[in-house]
């Protein structure tokens, strides 16, 4: 018989009131396995009059009507479960406002209520740049991309986004800010990008309908180009050989070293004339064109021409609008010094003319190779020199810059070049 | 099972009828997990609070109407008891009640003594145990059901109640002995268990 069987059958006596000694007599071969267990049994038996008292009975029946009157009181599901569903609830309104905000600020486009949002937000990953070169890379990535905001919304509602163009001009800033304790390599590149953007700048407000949108990008474009102008340092400091302007001061006036040849050629600029400026129509005696430097990053000057200074037939008191419209003369006479140039200038601008602002108006990398045979000067005594570099010589001419009276090496027809012998720009011929 | 769907409706008169016909051995499954007649009564009562804020979504077993609604009922039990373990672990405490309550004024505190510290360690012994194992012990012990009822109830043979009682008659004896108490000499006093 299994003990299992044999417990029950104990167990059942022992309920019917017999004693545990009786029922381990009757099972003596399995009293010894027997014993404890029917012990415990018996402990356990004990078990049977645990009961609540009537107190706890009463105490307990009160607060189950509580409990029922509670279930049974009327109220909205939804006001009972608000509690409980707050946190719940709170947390999905706050995820949809995030979806929705970022949504709205990512597909946002210029003139759009998200867009100034967009472009704060686009702009933290410059933030977390701490090298030079990555905030200025950064800062020139960012511009890049309020410079095609501005083109699409130009083309799209045919005006200017202020937004975006302020954002442009403001990281071009900032790139060339940071481009400026770089190398020179590094430095070049921010330089060329932030170039890139003044001609696009200057290329949309030649397709501009709107004058006002004209105006704003062109002025935008001068605004880019004078950052540049004052952010390219003195020449000096270029490894290349190429001579180091005397002075920024016009340099017509410049007198030849003592140690140079016996010819002693002064530096003097040789204007040059284009097809283009040949079409531009004469311009008024009164507003006789101005020289001014024109810092061009393209190093694609002829190889002939050794430190060519490229000048811009800029009208002086023409504004930046003008000065960029495709209208206007886009010669770019080429100064080619014929002897080295003096570090010391042996004259200087009246101080009542202060240097005119170096702008960047349209440009010719005309060198004298470029120009026809005839025109080509008779005889340049320049020494070969490195391919030019974005830290060109820079010089400044203005028509109240005296023509020095050294004596020239430099045969330069007037009239081909257009510009007198005293450096001064001649309207071009109206033929 | 008529009750049941009353109940279900909030009608105090079924609520209170379920509660008289299933506290006391509610109260004993607590009390024996527990070892404290006070705090199993509350727990008892909160039982059957829950009892009525759920009942509405219960869903009785056709087959075996009074074993699923009873099996429940033990469930909710079982989590009570486990939640008050878990909180007695976190902040173990003896309260100034319970040290009177183990010498309160009674005529024969020595033996009120005695009996609390057998159901004590009974309890712990208990606990030990399965809960099919723990569930046919107080079935037997506690409620004096048969095997056949303890099976009906179960859901299973009476062979197999049989077998678990057995195995939990073995168990509970080795507790107590590796215990090292020897209670043979404590009888149960059944009036001093209230």
């Amino acid at each position: 018989m299994k003990l299992s069987r044999i417990v029950d059958d104990c167990l059942a006596r022992m309920a019917a009131g017999e004693s545990i000694e009786e029922c381990l007599a009757r099972y003596p071969q399995k009293a010894a396995e027997l014993a404890p267990l029917l012990t415990t049994a018996a402990r356990l038996r004990g078990l049977a009059d645990v009961r609540l008292s009537q107190g706890q009975r009463l105490r307990a029946k009160v607060a189950l009507r509580e409990a029922l009157a509670e279930r049974s009181q009327p109220a909205t599901p939804l006001v009972r479960r608000w509690p409980r569903l707050l946190p719940v609830v709170s947390a999905l309104v706050a995820v949809l406002f995030v979806v929705v905000v970022g949504g709205a600020i990512t597909v946002s486009r210029a003139g759009d209520i998200a867009y100034p949002l967009r472009v704060t937000i686009e702009r933290a990953p410059a933030l977390v740049r701490f090298s030079s070169a990555g905030r200025a890379a950064e800062e020139a990535s960012i511009a890049g991309r309020r410079l095609a905001d501005v083109r699409e919304y130009l083309l799209r509602e045919g005006t200017v986004q202020p937004v975006a163009l302020a954002e442009l001009l403001a990281r071009d800033r900032a790139a060339l800010h940071w481009a400026n304790q770089l190398g020179a390599e590094a430095r070049l590149s921010i330089l060329a990008t932030v170039m890139g953007h003044a001609e696009e700048l200057a290329s949309l407000a030649s397709v501009a309908a709107d004058d006002e949108a004209q105006a704003s990008l062109q002025a935008a474009a001068e605004q880019l180009r004078a950052m540049l102008a004052r952010f390219i340092p003195a020449p000096a400091q270029e490894s290349t050989p190429q001579p180091r302007p005397a002075s920024p001061t016009p340099s017509a006036t410049a007198a030849p070293p003592n140690t140079a040849a016996a010819v002693a050629p002064t530096r003097t600029p040789v204007p040059t004339r284009t097809a283009a400026r040949a079409e531009a129509p004469p311009l008024p005696a009164a507003s006789r064109p101005t020289y001014t430097p024109t810092l061009c990053p393209t190093l694609d000057v002829g190889p002939a021409v050794t430190p060519s200074i490229l000048l811009t037939d800029t009208d002086a008191v023409a504004s930046p609008a003008e000065i960029g419209s495709p209208s206007k003369p886009t010669a770019a006479p080429v100064v080619a010094p014929t002897s080295p140039p003096t570090n010391e200038p042996t004259a200087l601008p009246p101080p009542s003319a202060p240097p005119p602002t170096p702008t960047f108006g349209p440009k010719l990398t005309l060198a004298a190779t470029d120009l026809p045979p005839e025109e080509q000067p008779a005889t340049v005594v320049a020494p070969p020199t490195a391919p030019r570099t974005i830290a060109a010589p820079t010089v400044y001419a203005t028509p109240d810059a005296p023509a020095t009276p050294t004596p020239r090496a430099t045969v330069t027809p007037p009239d081909v070049a257009g510009v007198s012998s005293s450096g001064l720009a001649t309207p071009p011929p109206t033929s | 099972m008529s009750l049941l769907p009353e109940c279900q409706r909030g009608d105090a008169a079924a609520v209170e009828a379920l509660y008289d016909l299933y506290a006391d051995r509610l109260y004993r499954y607590i009390y024996a997990r527990i070892s404290d007649p006070e705090t199993a009564a509350d727990l008892t009562t909160e039982l059957f609070v829950r009892m009525i804020r759920h009942v509405a979504r219960f869903r009785i077993n056709h087959r075996r109407p009074a074993a699923s609604f009873s099996a429940w009922l033990y469930r909710i039990a079982a989590n009570l008891v486990n939640d008050h373990h878990r909180q007695a672990r976190r902040a173990p405490e003896t309260s100034l009640t319970d040290e009177l309550r183990l010498v309160g004024p009674d005529a024969n505190p020595h033996r009120q003594v005695e009996q609390r510290e057998l159901f004590r360690r009974l309890g712990q012994a208990i606990e030990t145990l399965s809960e099919e194992q723990r569930l046919v012990i107080l079935a037997k012990f506690g409620e004096g059901m048969s095997n056949a009822e303890v099976a009906s109830w179960l859901g299973k043979s009476e062979g197999a109640i049989k077998s678990l009682q057995h195995r939990a008659l073995q168990a509970l004896s080795r507790f107590l002995r590796m215990e090292g108490g020897d209670l043979a000499g404590v009888e149960v006093d059944r009036g001093t268990l209230q």
